[in-house]
C-alpha cells in the first residue's frame, strides 16, 4: 500500500511539472505561428535613448577583445553610446587587451571608460559602482564573452519604447558561439535553444513575465537605482533583480531577435561548476521568495515562484523518487535471481496490470513530448531543425538531461555545507572560457 | 484506490497524447514558414542586389 501511494505521489508530481511547462509551451508555439510568417526589418527608431554599456570582466583575456569590438561595432549612434570597462580583480592581461584594442586609430572618439577594479562584490560589485558612473538613460549588460549581433542594442531599445514606462528592462537572445565543438556544447546549445525559444517566448507572451539573463540586456538606469542596484549576496545576480522588478509591477520585455553569441563550457568540469552556481542561486531565490505565494505580492512573482518551485522542487523531488524506485526495484530483481522468493518492493498488483501499462506508456509520452519542444524550438531558425538535432535530443535525454538531478543535488548540498560553515558566496566564481 | 487511479491515469495519458500529436503537427507548419520566409527574403535581397 504505501510503495503504490509513493509511486502515484511521485507520477502526480511529474504531471504537475509537466502540465506548467505544457501551458509554456503550448503559448510559445502560439507565438512561432504568428511570427514564423514576418520578415524582420530594421526601422529607425522613434528616438535613440543614450545607452551606458557595461562590460564585466575578471582574468577575461582570451575573449574581451572581440567582444569589445563586437559592442564598438553595433548598429546604434556612436555618440549615444558610453561603454564602461571593468577589469575586476584581474590577475592576467585584460586590462593591457582593453586598454590596445580601444586605442586603435577607429576608435579614439568613442566615449570608452576602462576601470582597473580592486573591489569586492564581483559582478553584482561592478555593476553597482558601473550604475553610480552611469550617465545613460539606460544601462545595457554584456558579459565578457558575449558577441552581439549588429543590430542587437537596436532591437532592444526599440522594444522598450513600445511601452517605456512599463517596460524598464528589456533582454535579448544569447546563441552558442562554440555549439559544434563536441557532444557537451552540442547538448548546451540544444537546452539554450529551448530555454530561449519556448520557456522564455512562453512565458512573455503568455503572462508578460521575462527573466533578465545575465548579459544582452538593458535597464533603466533611475529604476535599478531606486531599486538599490544589484544584491551583492546574490549568487544569480539576474534572477534576483528579475524578482525586484516584478516585485514592483514593472515589465522586463523580451526582444526575441535581440542577439548576442556568448561561449559555453566545453568541459564537464567546467559546465558543472557553472550549473551548479546558477543551481544554488535558483534555490536561494526560490526560498528567499516562497512566502510571495501566500502574501499579497505582484501575481507575476507568485507564477515566477511557483514556476521556479515546479523545476527545482516537484520536478526534482519527482525524478529523484522514481530512480529511487527503480534502482530498488533493479536490486529486487537481481536478488530474485539468486533467491526466487524475493519480491519486487514497488509493484503494483496483478489485478492493476493495466495501471502499470498506462503509465509505460506516459512514459514513452514524455520522452515525445521531450523530443518534440526540442524540435520546436529548432524549428523556429532556419537551419537548426535538422534529423542530426532530432538524434542529439534523443541522446541527450538519457544522457545530457539527467545531469540536472546531479546538479541540483549537489547544489543543495553546497547551499547546506555553507550555511554550516559559513563560506563566502560573493567572490568571482566565473565559467571558464576557451580559445576560439 | 490504485483502481480508481487507472481511470484518472488514463484520462490524463490521452490529454498528453492528443497535445503531443497536435504540437507535432503545429511543429511542420513552423517549420514550413520558417523557410517559406528564408526563401522570400534571399529572393529580395538578391532581386536588390541586381
Amino acid at each position: 500500500m504505501i510503495s503504490e501511494t509513493l509511486m502515484i505521489i511521485t507520477l502526480i508530481l511529474i504531471w504537475i511539472s509537466l502540465f506548467m511547462a505544457l501551458v509554456v509551451v503550448c503559448s510559445a508555439v502560439h507565438f512561432w505561428l504568428r511570427q514564423s510568417k514576418k520578415i524582420t526589418q530594421i526601422k529607425p527608431l522613434k528616438r535613440y535613448p543614450k545607452v551606458t554599456v557595461v562590460v564585466p570582466a575578471h582574468n577575461e583575456a582570451l575573449v574581451i577583445q572581440a567582444t569589445i569590438e563586437a559592442i564598438l561595432n553595433l548598429n546604434y549612434p556612436t555618440d549615444k553610446i558610453e561603454l564602461l570597462l571593468y577589469a575586476d580583480n584581474c590577475t592576467d592581461n585584460t586590462y593591457q587587451i582593453m586598454k590596445q584594442v580601444v586605442s586603435q586609430d577607429r576608435y579614439h572618439r568613442r566615449n570608452v571608460k576602462i576601470i582597473n577594479r580592486h573591489g569586492t562584490g564581483s559582478k553584482a560589485g561592478v555593476l553597482n559602482e558601473a550604475m553610480a558612473l552611469a550617465q545613460g538613460e539606460y544601462m545595457c549588460i554584456y558579459d565578457a564573452d558575449a558577441i552581439p549581433e549588429k543590430n542587437a542594442l537596436h532591437f532592444l531599445i526599440e522594444k522598450v519604447l513600445e511601452d517605456p514606462d512599463r517596460h524598464v528592462a528589456v533582454f535579448g537572445r544569447n546563441k552558442t558561439r562554440n555549439a559544434k565543438q563536441n557532444f557537451l556544447t552540442k547538448c548546451i546549445n540544444q537546452e539554450i535553444v529551448v530555454t530561449q525559444r519556448i520557456q522564455h517566448v512562453g512565458l512573455w507572451h503568455l503572462f508578460k513575465i521575462g527573466r533578465i539573463p545575465g548579459t544582452n540586456f538593458i535597464i533603466q538606469t533611475d529604476f535599478v537605482k531606486e531599486i538599490d542596484g544589484w544584491s551583492k549576496g546574490a549568487l544569480t545576480e539576474d534572477t534576483d533583480i528579475s524578482f525586484k522588478i516584478m516585485q514592483s509591477g514593472k515589465l522586463i520585455a523580451l526582444a526575441f531577435n535581440s542577439e548576442a553569441f556568448q561561449q559555453e563550457p566545453e568541459t564537464l568540469k567546467a559546465y558543472m561548476m557553472q550549473r551548479k552556481r546558477w543551481a544554488k542561486g535558483n534555490f536561494q531565490v526560490v526560498i528567499s521568495n516562497f512566502k510571495h505565494l501566500f502574501d499579497k505580492s505582484n501575481w507575476r512573482v507568485k507564477l515566477e515562484t511557483f514556476y521556479y518551485s515546479c523545476t527545482f522542487f516537484a520536478f526534482n523531488l519527482a525524478i529523484i523518487l522514481s530512480d529511487f524506485i527503480f534502482l530498488i526495484n533493479v536490486v529486487c530483481m537481481i536478488l530474485q535471481m539468486i533467491f526466487p522468493n524475493v519480491q519486487l518492493l514497488f509493484a503494483f498488483d496483478t489485478q492493476n496490470i493495466y495501471l502499470a501499462q498506462v503509465l509505460l506508456f506516459n512514459w514513452l509520452i514524455m520522452i515525445l513530448l521531450y523530443l518534440i519542444q526540442v524540435n520546436i524550438a529548432m524549428s523556429t531558425q532556419m537551419g537548426q531543425a535538422t534529423a542530426q538535432q532530432v538524434w542529439l535530443a534523443l541522446a541527450g535525454y538519457f544522457t545530457y538531461s539527467q545531469l540536472f538531478i546531479v546538479v541540483s543535488v549537489q547544489a543543495l548540498g553546497s547551499i547546506v555545507v555553507d550555511k554550516i560553515l559559513h563560506r563566502d558566496e560573493t567572490k568571482w566564481i566565473k565559467t571558464k572560457r576557451f580559445s576560439d | 484506490m490504485t483502481q480508481d487511479f487507472y481511470y484518472i491515469a488514463l484520462v490524463i495519458t490521452l490529454i498528453f497524447a492528443i497535445v503531443a500529436f497536435a504540437l507535432l503537427g503545429f511543429m511542420a507548419k513552423i517549420y514550413f514558414n520558417v523557410i517559406r520566409n528564408f526563401n522570400k527574403t534571399e529572393r529580395k535581397m538578391r532581386k536588390n542586389d541586381k
